[in-house]
């Protein structure tokens, strides 16, 4: 599991231990919320795509991890700020997933009776196929992404907020209402939402699910490519970060819910939440073990998920 | 008339199970045609067949002139059918209002309005609990909004697969009664029903399947009077 290279809790250094104490406490939560609001952007797609597919996407942490290191090649060789990149990469993902999605459907729609557990078992095939890869052409090293917000922050009232994720969190969660709005104001959000409910029944309203499906993923991809440039900006980049994203998200999912927006953005929160949490008081290590155990907790007692709003 | 829907020898099979063995009838435009049978007799299957829910394994099936037999659900319903599916298949995260809208996403704009107008006219209340998410509906309001739903597709042939199942009996007229109405505005209805009474009423014509085959057909009055029909299907009334 990656640690993050960088831990920007921000301690303040010179105050009394109980302050201290306290500071830490709500600087951890805002961390919590900050952070928390770019998992959301991924759980609102990985959602949706779940929901219209009816697949669970082992490769979504690899999309992060090649958003990632798509900014960072960029960076590197143009010396464009990743954060400009930001566009170009929703666009480059979005495409990729636009042309790949037909692939991972005929997959999903061979006749089979474990067609969905082939489905599972390529996106996972895929997963090691981009990580391995990834190891091979860029080696284990972590690397720096680093943008003009970097190394910037501002310090309210004792709580020291970071401007990179304060910006990155911002920037998802516009992207999210956007995309809320998309889903809940307009024809083909409508449409999306009936298909990711039933496509039997949607094909017999004239709905063409297939299209929307690669509509979908075609979001799906486009921001979480883009969530890589964040996470990758705010810890680092190497190859194997994906994995941990890929867990993420499917904390996301079913804790909040199979097939439930609302309970994967609050799902997205309290991921975010306990990420932050654990790892400054009881360390990175442990966040995996936290991690499921809380959804274990949550499946025991809300088997809906936390909204119970899922199927 | 001209025929609405022509189907021709349709074989389905699940598995190894061969759900319809070759079945062949028509609809006319502005008909009320019914199927009725035992469960298992194969009238869903036919449905199914015909809105591209299934893949029939043989036969034809054409809708105003046009063959559909292996055209996806989407471009049949394009064409103007609307299939009520068994069990409503309503979209239950949706809202009332939302149901009815989604089946016009395909549809040009114009008419609209009116369209959803006319349905709160047919179901009041649907109007009243518009707002509301459709799982909270009772069943028989659900099975109103399946209907209602099918109507703003601006299909002018609807399949109803079992409209009375799980339904009260008062409910029950309700829906049948606006099934008539909704015949009157010149729509072609074909009506799958287990309670036989009830479909030979509305009906104007019905074919009778038995394990995947049509057994008899006429007109819905004659069959409600043959002796052998009372007898299988009326409970001897």
């Amino acid at each position: 599991m990656g640690k993050p290279a960088r831990n920007s809790a921000g301690f303040p250094k010179n105050r009394k231990e109980r302050c201290r104490k306290m500071d830490l406490f709500v600087q951890t939560l805002v961390n919590g919320i900050l952070i928390g609001g770019i998992f959301i952007t991924i759980a609102v797609g990985f959602s949706l795509a779940f929901g219209v597919m009816d697949i669970i996407d082992f490769a979504v942490g690899e999309w992060v991890m090649l958003g990632a290191f798509t900014a960072f090649w960029f960076n590197h060789f143009l010396h464009i700020d990743p954060l400009l990149l930001l566009p170009l990469v929703i666009l480059l993902f979005g495409l990729i997933g636009y042309l790949f999605q037909p692939v991972l459907q005929k997959v999903i729609n061979i006749k089979h009776r474990s067609a969905a557990l082939m489905a599972l078992a390529f996106t996972f095939g895929l997963s090691t196929f981009f990580r391995g890869s990834a190891l091979t052409l860029w080696g284990f090293n972590n690397r720096n992404l680093v943008t003009f917000l970097s190394e910037k922050s501002v310090t309210i009232f004792g709580v020291t907020l970071p401007a990179l994720r304060v910006g990155a969190t911002l920037f998802a969660l516009i992207v999210t209402v956007l995309f809320m709005v998309f889903l809940y104001k307009t024809k083909t959000g409508m449409a999306i939402r009936a298909a990711a409910e039933n496509r039997a029944v949607a094909g017999l309203m004239g709905i063409d699910s297939h299209r929307l499906a690669r509509l979908v993923y075609a979001l799906y991809a486009g921001l979480t490519g883009m969530s890589g440039i964040f996470i990758g900006s705010i810890f680092s980049v190497f190859p194997e970060m994906g994995v941990r994203y890929t867990a993420f998200a499917f904390f996301v999912v079913v804790a909040g819910g199979l097939g439930s927006f609302s309970g994967a953005i609050a799902a997205g929160l309290l991921l975010g939440m306990i990420a932050s949490f654990v790892t400054v008081y009881l360390g990175g290590a442990y966040v995996f073990l936290i991690l499921f155990f809380v959804l274990y907790l949550i499946l025991l007692f809300f088997p809906k998920g936390i909204l119970g709003k899922g199927w | 008339m001209n025929r609405a829907i022509a189907v021709e020898n349709l074989e389905v099979a699940y598995g190894g199970i061969k759900a319809l063995q070759g079945i062949s009838f028509t609809v006319a435009e502005g008909e009320i045609v019914t199927l009725i049978g035992a469960n298992g007799a194969g009238k869903s299957s036919t449905l199914r067949a015909i809105s591209g829910m299934v893949r029939p394994q043989a036969g034809r099936i054409w809708f105003k002139g046009l063959e559909i037999t292996r055209l996806p659900s989407y471009l049949i319903a394009r064409q103007g059918m609307s299939h009520v599916p068994e069990g409503r298949g309503i979209f239950a995260k949706l809202s009332v209002e939302e149901n009815l809208l989604v089946a016009t996403c395909t549809r040009k704009n114009n008419g609209i309005k009116n369209d959803l107008q006319r349905v709160f006219n047919l179901f009041p209340r649907l109007a009243e609990r518009k707002k509301q998410i459709a799982a909270s509906l009772s069943g028989g309001e659900q099975q109103m909004l399946a209907i209602g739903r099918a109507l703003m597709t601006g299909a002018d042939t609807l399949l109803l697969d079992e409209p009375s199942m799980g339904l009260a009996p008062v409910v029950v007229r309700e829906i049948f009664k606006v099934l008539r109405e909704i015949n009157q505005l010149g729509k072609t209805i074909l009506l799958v029903e287990q309670n036989a009474m009830m479909a030979l009423r509305t009906a104007h014509r019905a074919y009778i399947l038995e394990t995947g085959r049509i057994v008899k057909s006429g007109k819905a009055s004659d069959l409600l009077a043959d002796p052998e029909v009372k007898k299988a299907y009326l409970g001897g009334r």
